[in-house]
């Protein structure tokens, strides 16, 4: 269409598009609808989720009673159990090629399953592992080295395992300590981080053969995830309620803290783009932050949806799959009013003009109320209230602490750094 | 795995070794040794590496078993030993400083720990905090290589993932063109022949007919399934385009309207016209060239009489024309076309311009007086004393400002108007021409009468510039004004006509006006009447103050720059299309179905000697968005 662009005839612009981004933050909150579906066939809470590092469609699962099941996320079916473990799955990795899927469980095994789906199984045969391992540790979590048939898992200790080889290749110790999450740096792939019960985050260099550094928080954190596309960050879910992003080269000053949730988080993701982050909370909520933000910018929540045990990105960056305490795996949007399916030309330049002018207007009151505007269940918001009230008493006590002191005897501590307890060398 | 592991540490510059824990692990280190000598020893080391893994498997410890044995350092040696982390770490520092070069700082880091392992007064929690801080100062230092990739990934404008690492870009110097070249024309040959001989270019000829072969043969056998499917949806696009066209065309050529062909004609016409413009001030050359060529076909058209009454159709027309209107119309236009076309055209020589300035010199003082304004420095005041319009001038005071030596008793109550005709502003530009060429110019003058003189003019400047800088009577001005713009406007009804006389320069009765128009109501009290040096905005609206940015967002630092990104448009009502598809761009793409890897070695490039310290580097770099 043929236009003139002379401003002089175009007055108001600024009002219209202001009205345009109102409109476009408004369809928004209108068209966000993030449940897509429930994933329900597990007997028991289930325990953890395995994203396959090739195949998307692809899930994993395990749960509390021994059971991993693969599942077809696109059709939204179970297409295979393994009767795996006796008691929990505590964990599941792949190997870097995909075709084989390593399991842990409380059973102290470690079992290698191929991926693929057997040609034929005949019926009632219960399908058993390729490769087994067993093994006199405990087993906590399992993580697999990026390049090679390494794998890692931790427990009393951190060990490192080479492909079927049935003792570890290498054991590292730094202290007593029992660990609960280990996770390999799929980028800088020599380097792995675990969580530990002490409260304590620990680095290792496989190369190196042996840990490197240990930051100590006030609280236990829970799990660990390096970041995808900056292979030296990394964040933790922290009892505290928080999630914590670092930098591993500065322990001592967290890149970020991501507040919102009002009950320990138990899991978190990065998104494969490495820009956003999901977390998975004791508080009955998922919660979306953007890496750089501190409070969340989305939080999804089902009235039946309970406590969470782990949370995953998908890694073409649209899903969001959360395993809960209620046996179910729900498949949320990563963005909550996107429209799924293929976009003609012209809804698309729509949409990212909407999206482009939310962006402008963003800092208008309006406009921010309306996008951050949020439903959450009346116990998130009462905790939310009641948090708010203790971290006022708080920050009011340290002030009346401060006025009243010889001035210089109580330091002001950056909120980042008020939950560093400290770096051990 | 053997193979990816040595791959791996094979490549790697700098090993991590630690060969002194005894013999398990260096039995276990089959996998980097490599060679024949420990395909001998294999079966040995193996024996013993199973009989200490039973025994150690007995006592329920884990097997600590080294995948990485690298090489041994065997020139360790020559490195002192420490006695402390703080001495090691204060020689490190020293070394530092002394600007030893990087490699060999590197080398000290792995030899530390080993250092640290030969020296038996080290207590064994000191010696493995030393080691682990080594060990994390090298991780640290790896790990940074990725900088580059990372900060540019945050700070590019688009990402478009699948991120795609670089291709390899190939160098191609000048002594490899060279080396390519084929002497192919005779010409070439002939040079070649004179340059190198004979052989060389039978040999060159022969490569490149073999190398033409092998090309021939591998196009054809090149394009796979899809390509050839593209090859072959593009061709049948093509011919579909080719054959709209034709259609077109041919249903133009069909038209029988004749308003339609004569509106065609019209618009062509206009077309040339307006061509013909552009050129005549793009390339003149080319104008006159096309003027040229226009005289051509208008002689053609006095031959041939093409256009005239003469031919079958305008008789035929003619016969007609009385009863018809449409012929007439035609027969009309035909002529007209005729005489444009046969008409001489004015070609203005250049000659005639010559005269016009001629003419201009000769009416005097509007040549000069644009003569002074494009350049002052040929500012000739005896001409200026010549013309009329200047004679308001003193001219004497000009003629001292024109002589070097008499410059410093410039007086500058020459601007003042009783000198100088105010309203011929332009004469003051001469004047400040001259001052300024006369103090560049002339060194015959003194340097401290120059001091004086540039310091009087300073203040004449600030004075100037801040006279009528009054603050307080600007201040009730500015409160004045919005005292006035906040009154209640007087409405005028009076319609023109009723009860009057009707014509040119007829009065308004005042009279009337003042009985029609409708008063304004009092003005309110407005609350900073009593207040002097205040003005209090009352229009101000409480509702629009919850739509209006309290805060400035966060990059910003200034009011201005964010009201400056609110104020430009990005839609494409008051934008061109390409634009709004540049500025709505989106941050992050991402491919439906598409899996996102976690960044590997693939971003990186090797550092080569001689570049900057930073590890990687950007391989790839998008110059353009992808608009979505």
């Amino acid at each position: 269409m043929p236009r003139n662009y002379d401003p002089a005839l175009h007055p108001f612009e600024i009002q219209r598009e202001y009205t345009r981004a109102l409109n476009a933050v408004k369809l928004e909150r209108v068209f966000a609808k993030p449940f897509v579906g429930a994933l329900d066939g597990h007997g028991d809470i289930v325990s953890c989720l395995g994203k396959h590092p090739n195949q998307i469609a692809w899930l994993f699962s395990g749960d509390a009673d021994g059971t991993v099941k693969q599942w077809n996320i696109a059709m939204k079916k179970c297409v295979r159990t393994l009767k795996a473990h006796s008691g929990y799955v505590r964990g599941i990795s792949f190997t870097p090629d995909g075709e084989t899927m390593i399991s842990v469980g409380d059973d102290k095994n470690i079992h290698f399953w191929d991926t693929c789906l057997p040609t034929s199984l005949e019926v009632g045969v219960k399908e058993s592992a390729k490769f087994s391992i067993p093994t006199k540790y405990n087993l906590a979590s399992v993580s697999s080295h990026a390049k090679t048939k390494m794998f890692a898992t931790c427990g009393d200790s951190c060990l490192l395992w080479e492909g079927e080889r049935r003792l570890p290749v290498q054991e590292f110790e730094w202290g007593v300590d029992s660990l609960n999450c280990v996770r390999f740096n799929q980028s800088q792939v020599d380097v792995l981080a675990a969580c530990a019960s002490d409260r304590s985050i620990m680095l290792y260099d496989i190369r190196g053969k042996s840990p490197i550094r240990k930051v100590v928080l006030s609280l236990k954190s829970n799990a660990l995830c390096w970041n995808p596309q900056e292979p030296f960050v990394f964040a933790v879910a922290n009892e505290d309620y928080n999630s914590y992003a670092f930098d591993m080269r500065r322990l001592k000053h967290p890149l970020n803290i991501y507040k919102d949730h009002v009950d320990a988080v138990i899991d978190l993701d990065f998104s494969p783009t490495g820009k956003e982050l999901v977390t998975g909370s004791w508080d009955k909520t998922v919660r979306l932050f953007e890496v750089d933000k501190g409070h969340s910018r989305e939080v999804y929540h089902t009235k039946r949806m309970q406590r969470l045990t782990s949370v995953m990105w998908t890694l073409d960056n649209k899903y969001i799959l959360t395993g809960s305490d209620e046996m179910n795996i729900r498949i949320w949007k990563a963005k909550a009013w996107e429209k799924l399916g293929v976009l003609k030309t012209r809804e698309r330049e729509a949409l990212s003009y909407n999206e482009a002018l939310k962006d402008k207007f963003a800092s208008f009151p309006q406009v921010k109320r309306i996008m951050r505007h949020r439903h959450v269940p009346k116990h998130v918001y009462q905790a939310k209230k009641e948090l708010r009230i203790i971290k006022d008493s708080k920050s009011r006590k340290e002030g009346n602490r401060r006025a009243h002191s010889k001035p210089g005897t109580v330091p002001t501590v950056p909120e980042r750094e008020k939950n560093i307890v400290a770096e051990m060398e | 795995m053997e193979s990816l592991l040595k791959g791996q540490f094979s490549d790697e510059d700098e090993s991590y070794e630690d060969d002194s824990d005894g013999p398990i692990e260096s039995a276990a280190g089959n996998g980097e040794a490599g060679g024949d000598e420990d395909e001998v020893g294999h079966s040995g080391l193996l024996e013993t590496l199973g009989a200490k893994r039973r025994d150690l498997g007995l006592k329920g410890k884990a097997l600590k078993i080294t995948e990485f044995q690298s090489i041994s350092n065997d020139d360790r040696g020559e490195l002192p030993t420490f006695r402390g982390v703080k001495a090691l770490r204060d020689a490190r520092k020293k070394k530092k400083k002394s600007k030893v070069s990087k490699d060999e700082d590197e080398g000290d880091d792995e030899d530390f720990i080993d250092d640290m392992q030969d020296d038996p007064t080290m207590t064994k929690p000191i010696l493995e905090r030393s080691k682990r801080s080594a060990l994390y100062e090298n991780v640290k230092k790896d790990v940074s290589k990725w900088n580059a990739v990372v900060y540019h990934n945050r700070a590019a404008e688009q990402l478009v993932f699948p991120l795609r690492s670089g291709e390899k870009i190939s160098k191609r110097s000048i002594k490899d063109a060279a080396d390519e070249f084929v002497p192919q024309t005779p010409l070439e040959e002939e040079m070649a022949k004179i340059l190198y001989g004979d052989d060389y270019v039978q040999k060159k000829k022969a490569e490149l007919h073999s190398k033409d072969d092998g090309k021939t043969e591998d196009e054809s056998y090149n394009l796979s399934v899809e390509e050839a499917l593209e090859m072959h949806k593009e061709m049948a696009r093509l011919r579909a385009l080719q054959s709209y066209e034709m259609a077109k065309a041919k249903r133009r050529s069909k038209i029988k309207s004749k308003t339609y062909h004569r509106l065609l004609r019209k618009e062509k016409i206009k077309k040339q016209m307006k061509d013909f413009e552009e050129l005549k001030l793009k390339d003149p050359g080319a104008a006159i060239e096309k003027l040229q060529e226009l005289e051509v076909s208008r002689i053609r058209e006095r031959m041939t009489l093409k256009h005239r009454n003469t031919s079958k159709w305008a008789k035929s027309h003619a016969a007609r024309a009385k009863y018809d209107k449409d012929s007439r119309i035609a027969l009309s236009e035909q002529l007209k076309l005729s005489k444009d076309l046969t008409q001489k055209q004015a070609v203005s020589s250049d000659e005639s311009e010559d005269e016009e300035v001629e003419s201009h010199q000769k009416d005097g003082d509007a040549y000069q007086v644009k003569d002074l304004d494009i350049n002052p420095s040929e500012f000739n005041i005896e001409t200026l004393a010549n013309s009329k319009k200047f004679s308001s001038l003193n001219l004497l005071a000009l003629r001292s400002l024109a002589t070097p030596e008499t410059a410093p008793e410039v007086d500058h109550s020459l601007t003042s108007a009783n000198l100088i005709n105010p309203k011929n502003f332009l004469v003051i530009n001469p004047k400040f021409h001259a001052v300024k060429e006369l103090t560049i110019d002339s060194e015959l003058l003194q340097d401290d009468s120059e001091v004086l003189n540039e310091e009087e003019d300073q203040r004449m400047v600030i004075a100037e510039a801040f006279e009528d800088d009054d603050v307080v009577a600007d201040f009730q001005q500015r409160k004045s004004d919005e005292v006035d713009a906040s009154k209640p406007k007087d409405i005028d009804l009076t319609l023109p006509g009723w009860g009057d006389w009707g014509g040119k320069d007829v009065v308004k009765r005042k009279k009337k006006q003042k009985r029609i128009l409708r008063k304004g109501p009092p003005p309110p009290r407005r609350k900073d009447a009593r207040l002097s040096h205040v003005i209090i905005n009352e229009t101000a609206n409480a509702k629009f103050r919850e739509h209006q940015v309290r805060n400035l967002p966060f990059p910003f630092k200034r009011v201005q720059d964010f009201e400056k990104t609110i104020r430009a448009p990005i839609g494409r009502t008051w934008l061109p299309e390409k634009a709004t598809k540049n500025l709505t761009a989106p941050k992050v793409i991402t491919k439906l179905g598409a899996v996102i890897k976690p960044l590997n070695e693939d971003f990186l490039v090797k550092k080569t000697p001689g570049r900057g310290d930073v590890g990687g580097h950007v391989k790839l770099v998008r110059s353009t968005k992808i608009t979505k």
